[in-house]
């Protein structure tokens, strides 16, 4: 549950922060990260850091979280880059379509080295504790799509980049918040969402779709967990030291892997429980899909250069990495 | 003083002019969109994202003249049994803490629309820069304020104008009557 | 002093600053801001205030209470609301508090497009009160039956609370839908009870008129309500055959009155003028009333008063029919004072282990009776959302008279629930067919 955890003793001259995230108290987000981890701190700290959770956007609205534990409304926050886009032009790198990630593994990994790697000044204002990632998103619809003919001219939800990835694609993208999603769904408004596969049973847009195509070059969202920088600030060495130890843990054991576990269990209950029918779309058509979205790429590298940013070198590290962490967790 | 309503008045009356203008844009915007959708496949990409600032645009510049209005209500059992002067002095407190804490909450909007310049956040989809937006509202808490000023200064008024001795109320704020005269 | 401390002195202090008559958004405000200030500090306050009144104002689902308050004043001011009212009182006004009964049918049909239990209540109320007005209705019996059928809108499918419930308990949301129809439906014939015992004992608070006869009836029919079955019919249609979302059906309803008011000339520019000018005023009341109340809520959040109470129950010794008694009882005095949608954010992870996972109850029904304790809250004082917008639609009566009418229908809504107690089938039975 949301609150102070149990187990953990408030020592005399305590630290509570307020961790702000919009994951349903349910979620394994807070159960099996947020939760563990905050109880791992304490007990690295002697109790001398307690960190009290707020799920469920109950102290902060998703897309202001950043902004928030900038201004020291949270402690800590956990949301997504994307939610404030503009905000974070550099790591925009990470999401955009024609790189394939197998898995959630693959797409953190990626992230936070890349992230230390190319250090932008957008996220210089806090005190960065861990990025992970969803991976990649599929696209599940209500009628088949099989390939890119039968996707033209379909009402699909998506937002943000998505929405420009499903335009390159030929389909019509139809921006909506993802809580408007499953009436949308359910009556025909749209005819399918591109997200990840977890929200066929988070969202339980299982129980209004039926086919999923599998799309691993398509999707990716950037998950930050960060911190004030004067609360930060204001802890001792010792602290700083055993939460970024035990934060280096967190992101190697269980956040990396998430997305990856809560995939499993949604496409389980997708495939066996609501009878949703698979689709894998041929290497022929897959190259189809990824030269449409490639010039997405293209176009990010020439705006980062008109910025002033090195467009080339933040595209190719990411290729890299992709590369790299593709071989590793297959 | 006279001259202070009739300018608070007229503003607050132009602004919520503009937030009904705002009010039809929305409608269209979303039949239009519905529209385009079913009957031609193509909607309108932004569409969404317009709806949703236009509406928080038209919100904040009606705060004024909703308060003009007495709009944002209140409980009046408790005060509206206490003497006259009793009721004008727990007024002008009311009324000015509400100023001060509505002038602030404008300024504060402001820079928190400054700080999305300069933080270069756009909508997320068609990209468009939502700091106008934030300034519009900002506007809107001022005009608020505003509102709140005069009615500041017309209860003090009373708080000096009435004797101890409590007297027949008057019918009509005399903002109200500015409001209707114009 | 401890955050607890702080989140249970500001809500006396919220409370004083009621009484000395601070309008209560301003107040919710205020108080909220100060309390995260103490907690916090005055900047991060300053931030969250910026941000919830920008963000709730720019909010896609909270938005469409626009629309459809516009819509009940565009059916107003074209007359289409006289109409129905007239057609309603020429069926059944020869009851006593016919068109109060009239108006909760409404309110259950209104409920199948609208999402929203403050859109349901302001754009019944605009259509509503001035009708029962004319034909004589108590201000108290016409302002709380209106505010307490807006309950009808969250109950009855689409529904905003169910949705929430839904995300936060990871419930099927399609199941909870079906799940409040029946009890929408014994909600609403517990509404029309209460309204007719009363103003049979009372006639002059519902006067019964005339007995209509049926050419009497058939010419009100004739007398434009075509129109309205054809809105009608296009909103509700459009929204199963999917051409539109619930959110775009207020626009919807709302671009079809106004064509419908211009096709039959029966709305004049200055009408038009004066639909906007109420709607916008009575958007602006309601969206600034939500974020005040979301203000208080970021401040209930950090000062922990809502976790610590539902901590409290779940930790008591009792049989569990006790414990849900006293999880009920908690809703309640949280509705007294917190948002709807706020407070099932904050309490459901808390009291729903308990009662689905320890108390054994099922989920789908527990989401139901979380529904309908919580819209118990949007209409007892001092904060009830539902009563401030009715409020707001008709000014001149004091708050006090439309509280006072609401007993009867929160008697209704006890009753429900106890119903529901004892026959847990009425909320799970539709859901078990389609699993
Ligand atoms: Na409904
Ligand atoms: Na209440």
């Amino acid at each position: 549950s949301s609150g102070s955890s149990p187990g953990q003793a408030k020592k005399q001259g305590a630290v509570e922060l307020n961790l702000a995230h919009f994951f349903p108290a349910t979620h394994p987000a807070e159960t099996e990260l947020i939760q563990p981890w905050a109880k791992a701190i304490s007990e690295a700290t002697d109790g001398q850091v307690i960190i009290k959770s707020n799920p469920g956007e109950t102290l902060l609205k998703a897309d202001g979280i950043y902004e928030g534990v900038v201004n020291g409304v949270a402690d800590i926050g956990l949301s997504c880059f994307s939610y404030t886009r503009g905000r974070f032009p550099v790591l925009e790198a990470f999401e955009l379509p024609g790189t394939t990630y197998n898995n959630s593994k693959v797409a953190s990994k990626v992230a936070w080295e890349g992230i230390k790697q190319l250090n932008p000044q957008e996220i210089q204002d806090t005190k960065l504790m861990m990025v992970f990632c969803t991976g990649p998103g599929d696209l599940f619809t209500k009628i088949p799509v099989n390939s890119l003919e039968d996707l033209q001219g379909l009402g699909i939800r998506a937002t943000g980049l998505s929405a420009d990835t499903l335009k390159a694609l030929g389909a019509n993208p139809v921006p909506m918040p993802q809580s408007d999603a499953y009436e949308a769904l359910s009556k025909g408004v749209v005819k399918g969402n591109l997200s990840t596969v977890e929200v066929l049973k988070g969202w339980k847009h299982a129980e209004v779709t039926q086919y999923l195509t599998r799309t691993p070059f398509l999707y990716n969202t950037l998950f930050f967990i960060t911190m004030n920088l004067d609360k930060w600030n204001s802890l001792s060495p010792e602290n700083q030291k055993a939460i970024e130890e035990v934060s280096k843990e967190y992101f190697e054991e269980v956040a990396i892997s998430l997305w990856d576990k809560q995939a499993e269990t949604a496409l389980k209950y997708a495939f066996d429980e609501k009878g949703m029918k698979e689709i894998k779309l041929s290497d022929q058509e897959i190259s189809r899909w990824v030269n449409l979205v490639k010039p997405m790429q293209d176009d990010f590298v020439k705006k980062m250069n008109e910025k002033g940013y090195q467009g080339q070198q933040i595209m190719d590290t990411v290729k890299s990495l992709a590369d790299k962490y593709n071989k590793e967790y297959k | 003083m006279k001259k202070l309503e009739g300018l608070v008045t007229g503003l607050s009356r132009i602004l919520n002019n503009i937030a009904g203008f705002c009010m039809v844009l929305v409608m269209a915007l979303v039949v239009a969109n519905i529209l385009l959708r079913v009957l031609f496949k193509h909607p309108i990409l932004g569409a969404y994202e317009y709806v949703v600032y236009t509406t928080a645009v038209m919100i904040g510049l009606t705060l004024g003249y909703c308060a003009v209005q007495n709009g944002h209500i209140a409980v009046d059992f408790v005060v509206e049994r206490l003497p006259l002067k009793a009721q004008a002095i727990i007024d002008t407190l009311i009324n000015a803490t509400a100023l001060l804490f509505w002038a602030a909450c404008a300024w504060q909007t402001c820079m928190h629309a400054q700080r999305m310049t300069a933080n270069g956040l756009v909508s997320p989809t068609t990209q468009i820069p939502v700091a106008p937006f934030i300034y519009l509202v900002a506007f809107g808490l001022l005009a608020l304020s505003l509102v709140l000023l005069v009615k500041t200064i017309e209860s003090l008024r009373k708080v000096f104008s009435l004797s101890s001795i409590s007297m027949p109320a008057p019918n009509v704020e005399s903002i109200q009557k500015a409001a209707v005269s114009k | 002093m401890s955050p607890l401390h702080v989140g249970l002195i500001s809500i006396i202090a919220f409370m004083v600053l009621l009484m000395l008559r601070m309008p209560i958004a301003y107040a919710m405000a205020l108080v909220g801001f100060a309390g995260f200030a103490y907690l916090t500090s005055p900047a991060a306050a300053f931030s969250m205030v910026a941000n919830e009144i920008f963000t709730n104002f720019s909010s896609y689902s909270l938005g469409v209470i626009a629309m459809f308050v516009w819509m009940g004043f565009l059916a107003f001011y074209s007359g289409i609301g006289t109409k129905l009212y007239v057609f309603a009182y020429k069926l059944i006004g020869h009851y006593p508090g016919g068109l109060a009964i009239a108006t909760q049918a409404a309110c259950a049909v209104f409920g199948a497009i609208c999402g929203s239990n403050t859109a349901t209540a302001a754009t019944i109320g605009a259509i509503a009160l001035p009708e029962m007005n004319k034909y004589k209705y108590d201000v108290s019996l016409a302002t709380a039956s209106v505010a307490a059928g807006g309950v009808l809108g969250v109950l009855i499918p689409p529904s905003v609370i169910f949705i929430v419930y839904g995300i936060a308990t990871e419930q099927s949301v399609g199941k909870l839908f079906i799940a409040g129809i029946i009890p929408g439906i014994v909600l609403m014939l517990l509404y029309i009870a209460a309204i007719y015992i009363i103003t049979s004992r009372k006639k002059e608070l519902g006067p019964p008129g005339a007995k209509a006869d049926w050419q009497e009836r058939f010419s009100a029919l004739r007398g434009g309500l075509g129109e309205v079955l054809v809105i009608f019919l296009i909103s509700m249609g459009g929204l199963f055959i999917g051409w539109f979302t619930p959110t775009e059906a207020g626009a919807v309803g709302a671009a079809g009155v106004l064509g419908v008011a211009l096709f039959k000339r029966s709305i004049s520019w200055e009408g038009f003028n004066k639909s906007l000018l109420d709607a916008t005023r009575t958007t602006a009341m309601i969206m600034l009333l939500i974020a005040g109340a979301m203000i208080f809520g970021r401040l209930m959040a950090i000062s922990r008063v809502p976790l610590e109470l539902a901590q409290l129950a779940g930790s008591l010794p009792l049989p569990p029919f006790a414990v849900m008694a006293v999880i009920l009882l908690i809703y309640l005095v949280l509705g007294c004072f917190i948002d709807a949608l706020a407070m099932i954010l904050l309490t459901v992870p808390i009291f729903y282990p308990i009662a689905v996972n320890m108390l054994g109850y099922d989920p789908i029904w527990f989401g139901v009776i979380i529904v309908l304790t919580v819209a118990m809250g949007v209409i007892t004082p001092p904060v009830g959302m539902n009563v401030y917008i009715i409020k707001g639609i008709a000014p001149d009566i004091p708050l006090e008279v439309i509280f006072k009418g609401i007993w009867p229908f929160l008697l209704a809504i006890i009753i429900c629930l106890a119903i529901l107690m004892a026959f847990p089938q009425l909320a799970t039975f539709l859901p078990g067919l389609i699993s």
